[in-house]
């Protein structure tokens, strides 16, 4: 049975180069996905190569499960057009970029593509207030209080929490300090 | 009241370029747990796969190992070279492609996060497969024997000439990895001047055949060893009769004289000057023949003088040796003769001087 030995070499360059326009750069993206969640729909494509537009498209989804959903996204190119480029509307709505996903297709060989991502991005910073009055983000505990009519809601925030464990296993007291 | 919550409008422009000759599935856009994505990455693994691409038919197993040691299994469904890569990227370990460079193939990826040493690709189903034929053909031999035998289970006994065995399925006596002996004596010369042994074994992968023996012995004992050394390989075992060689040319230009070569046909003919004649004769000689180069030198007209060259190489070394290189005139007869030997190819020249 043949059996073959990888022969490893360091290379100057890349199989595969993505590089953003401008900051921040691809692989700080990557890091962030998920602190920086990108709902997407529409991308641009361009690239010299007009097959390379013609390509199927598949956004893979996976969540903590395992469980596994793909779906293709299918770029039409009129057979008319001039310009290598192409606007890809997602029709869906699920297209979300979050990290734990991908956008899988072929990069053709010796190819180059402009990939434009138009997305509403969230961030953690999207589930405070920001009204311009206060500081960023304390607003929206008082809306909170105000919206469920529990004031001191985060009276103990800062207190350390014991937990008392009664003879009934299954009730537990706080005790503040 | 809700929470509030606000998106931004996003707008992010990436460039991609496959710097490869290949083209390369991309997984673009996840996080940097996803091994699959190879962008930006300088560690190129390499296996040259060209011993086996010409034959991926038969191979339907991929384990690939990582740096630790620990390995991964995948089946190939489509036995292509893309079906390659589609099982190996369904390992989502790394993203493949293969590189035809100069005739070789090579599986390439690039990870500078995941460490690989080796790729075997294998049968699952076909452990072994090898097949072994042969065959004896030494009708016009009276003496010497042969025998083919694996030290074993296979082994056909003294096959003594003049022998006849087609060709038969030894398959189920052997085993990958055996070594197959073909040995016996040939024709005493002399006593059985026929013919001479030939031993041709032949090995056939796929659309590829490679001669491995093709020896010929004369009046001594011989012996040949092969092993079965190739899953999914045939090989096949031919003892035979050495063919002999012999040709002549005949070209003068005289108006008068003829030359006549009698190698033992039933009616010979007499060209009569000036002709021209090529014939391979090999077919209807055997070792013994007499074979008479005789006519009559022009006496007038044009060239007068004829030139007769016989020579005869070995074809167990390639030696060229010169019977006759004589030349006639004036209306004298000739007649040089020779007789055929085992293991020499025979040329008969006739020309002006």
């Amino acid at each position: 049975m043949p059996i073959f030995n990888a022969v490893v070499t360091i290379q100057p360059i890349p199989a595969v180069s993505v590089q953003t326009i401008g900051e921040p750069s691809y692989q700080d993206i990557r890091k962030s996905l998920g602190d920086f969640v990108y709902k997407a729909y529409q991308v641009y494509l361009s690239s010299p190569n007009l097959q390379q537009l013609n390509g199927i498209v598949q956004f893979k989804k996976y969540d903590v499960n395992g469980s596994t959903t793909i779906f293709d996204i299918v770029p039409v190119v009129s057979p008319y057009q001039q310009q290598n480029t192409l606007f890809l509307q997602m029709n869906r709505n699920d297209v979300i970029i979050n990290g734990q996903d991908s956008l899988q297709f072929i990069l053709l060989a010796n190819t180059t593509l402009l990939f434009k991502l138009y997305s509403q991005q969230i961030s953690k910073e999207s589930f405070v207030g920001n009204d311009g009055k206060e500081l960023l983000g304390q607003s929206n505990f008082k809306a909170f209080e105000t919206a469920t009519g529990i004031f001191n809601f985060f009276e103990d925030f800062n207190n350390n929490i014991e937990w008392q464990q009664s003879n009934n296993p299954l009730q537990v007291k706080f005790r503040s300090n | 009241m809700a929470t509030k919550q606000q998106s931004t409008p996003s707008e992010i422009s990436f460039k991609l370029v496959n710097n490869t000759n290949s083209n390369i599935l991309m997984s673009f856009l996840s996080n940097p747990s996803n091994l699959q994505d190879i962008s930006n990455q300088f560690t190129e693994y390499s296996w040259n796969i060209t011993s086996i691409a010409g034959n991926l038919s038969t191979y339907d197993t991929i384990i690939l190992t990582f740096g630790n040691g620990s390995s991964v299994t995948t089946t190939i469904q489509q036995k292509t070279l893309d079906g390659i890569i589609i099982a190996l990227n369904q390992l989502g370990v790394s993203s493949f492609y293969y590189d035809i460079v100069g005739g070789s193939t090579f599986i390439k990826t690039y990870n500078d996060v995941q460490a690989f040493t080796t790729l075997e690709i294998l049968s699952s189903t076909a452990v072994t497969s090898v097949q072994l034929f042969y065959s004896v053909n030494t009708q016009f031999s009276s003496t010497g024997d042969v025998t083919i035998d694996n030290g074993g289970t296979f082994n056909t006994g003294i096959l003594s000439n003049p022998q006849s065995v087609p060709t038969t399925n030894a398959t189920s006596l052997i085993l990958l990895g055996d070594n197959i002996s073909v040995n016996g004596n040939s024709p005493t010369i002399g006593s059985d001047i026929n013919v001479g042994i030939n031993v041709l074994v032949r090995e056939t992968i796929g659309a590829s055949i490679t001669t491995l023996i093709d020896n010929n012995y004369y009046g001594t004992f011989f012996l040949e060893n092969f092993t079965l050394s190739n899953n999914n390989a045939s090989y096949s075992v031919a003892v035979g009769y050495v063919s002999l060689d012999a040709n002549y040319s005949v070209l003068t230009t005289s108006t008068n004289g003829s030359v006549s070569i009698d190698y033992g046909q039933p009616s010979v003919p007499i060209w009569l000057n000036p002709t021209t004649q090529n014939a391979d004769y090999t077919t209807a000689i055997s070792a013994g023949q007499l074979v008479q180069v005789s006519g009559v030198a022009p006496n007038s007209g044009g060239v007068l003088t004829i030139r007769i060259r016989i020579r005869r190489q070995d074809l167990a070394n390639g030696t060229i040796t010169t019977l006759y290189d004589n030349t006639y005139s004036s209306g004298a007869s000739f007649n040089d003769s020779f007789t055929i030997a085992l293991g020499y190819a025979y040329q008969i020249l006739v020309t002006d001087l």
